[in-house]
């Protein structure tokens, strides 16, 4: 009932705020601004025992140790703080379908995925260290939420998304441009949007099979094609919501959500250089040779 | 301050923890080490900050050991500064060794000379890092 009633709050403060929402010149809503993103990736139901790090919510997780121990302080996850909501708000987070969160693998790839994560600790070689540790670009799912924030930028006819993590971008065209030819492979892929009232829509093909979605499922397939929602609700929240459709993995799509909680105005996006800031390779597997220069 | 404690006690309240790589393939659990050094620099780096001690073993030789900390963007929300930690401080650190067995740790607190903790679960509403806010 408390449930019902918060998520009736939600409704009535959208269907509001839409009909007066701040627009740009060119008719967009203006969403530009700094915002973290909260909730998007959880785990799913029968997830695999993980051997390097599961999220917090697994128990298997050495952050999760029961004698407070663990090796991550609460100093982490607080770079992407967020202004307090206006009011009560109940968010989806998560996977929402599936409802059960049981994801419809094809059982050879379940199968496959739960092998590399076996390879992964001690990694038996480069390919089995996670793709943020080698500093890949994040893909739409890996932008390290919690540490990192967002910021959208709207020229007109486009929407860009500024990631804080790694120093990536995506370019979201409005314009109705068909994306680009298959042989074009990309870790952010080809994104096309339109705004269909409040909600920003956005299709994005062309991945290059190099893109995680959690610690759990370390890679999907080339053949990812992903549709996302962003709902403006108010000044500081935007609602998201993913729908994941990768035949090379999954049996049918399913959905994954979140949302954009606008930054404190001081929030700024420091200077972000992976490979010179990461010593991940070389604590697990050594320093490599001299470098003369 | 009102205000940064609510916002704290959200994000203690809520935040997953996540880093930009897994502990386990990089770190031991089994290994937890604490070390007493002085501080030969701070870097304020993406994607994890570190911090490096010169640390006098008991043969007398000193070793630089360094440790991951959070992200600069984490420190400076908690109010942390560039200056906060200077360079020639006294500090012990707790943490866990990386798997290559060499002088490195993932850095879990930082104890001052005061008797300050850094970093840790101690760092709750109220501590100094919010108030700085």
């Amino acid at each position: 009932m408390r449930l019902f009633i918060s998520l009736s709050s939600v409704l009535l403060v959208s269907a509001a705020y839409a009909q007066n929402l701040p627009r740009l010149p060119d008719g967009q809503p203006d969403i530009q601004g700094m915002y973290s993103r909260n909730g998007l990736v959880g785990l799913e139901s029968n997830a695999p025992e993980n051997p390097i790090d599961p999220s917090d919510k697994n128990p298997l997780s050495v952050s999760s140790r029961g004698d407070g121990l663990g090796p991550y302080p609460k100093i982490f996850n607080e770079g992407g703080s967020r202004i307090r909501p206006q009011g009560r708000q109940a968010h989806r987070t998560g996977i929402v379908d599936p409802a059960d969160k049981k994801l419809p693998w094809k059982p050879e790839e379940d199968e496959r995925r739960r092998q590399f994560l076996l390879k992964m600790n001690p990694p038996s070689d480069l390919r089995h260290v996670e793709l943020n540790a080698r500093c890949t670009l994040p893909g739409p799912f890996q932008g390290e939420d919690g540490n990192n924030p967002y910021q959208f930028l709207q020229p007109s006819g486009e929407v860009v998304m500024l990631y804080d993590y790694n120093h990536t971008s995506r370019v979201i065209h409005l314009d109705g441009r068909p994306h680009l030819p298959k042989d074009i492979r990309l870790f952010m892929g080809d994104s096309i949007g339109h705004w269909d009232g409040n909600t920003l829509v956005v299709d994005t093909t062309n991945f290059n099979g190099r893109v995680a979605y959690s610690r759990e499922i370390p890679y999907l397939s080339d053949q990812l094609h992903t549709v996302e929602r962003f709902t403006v609700t108010d000044a500081n929240t935007i609602e998201y919501e993913v729908t994941i459709d990768d035949p090379g993995l999954f049996t049918k799509p399913w959905k994954t959500a979140g949302y954009f909680a606008r930054s404190p105005k001081d929030t700024q996006s420091l200077e972000f250089a992976c490979a010179e800031g990461s010593q991940t390779l070389v604590n697990i597997f050594g320093n490599p040779p001299e470098v003369t220069r | 301050m009102k205000y940064f404690a609510a916002v704290w006690f959200l994000l203690a309240a809520s935040a997953p923890l996540a880093a930009h790589h897994a502990f386990a393939a990089e770190f031991d659990v089994d290994q937890p080490v604490k070390v007493h050094g002085t501080v030969t620099k701070l870097d304020w780096v993406n994607p994890h900050a570190w911090i490096y001690v010169d640390v006098k073993g008991p043969d007398g030789k000193v070793v630089n050991w360094h440790f991951e900390l959070g992200p600069p963007n984490a420190l400076f929300r908690l109010g942390w500064r560039k200056d906060s930690i200077p360079a020639g401080l006294e500090v012990d650190i707790t943490g866990f060794r990386a798997k290559n067995g060499g002088e490195v740790g993932n850095g879990r607190s930082i104890i001052l000379p005061d008797g300050k903790e850094l970093f840790s679960g101690g760092s709750g509403p109220g501590s100094r890092g919010a108030e700085k806010q």
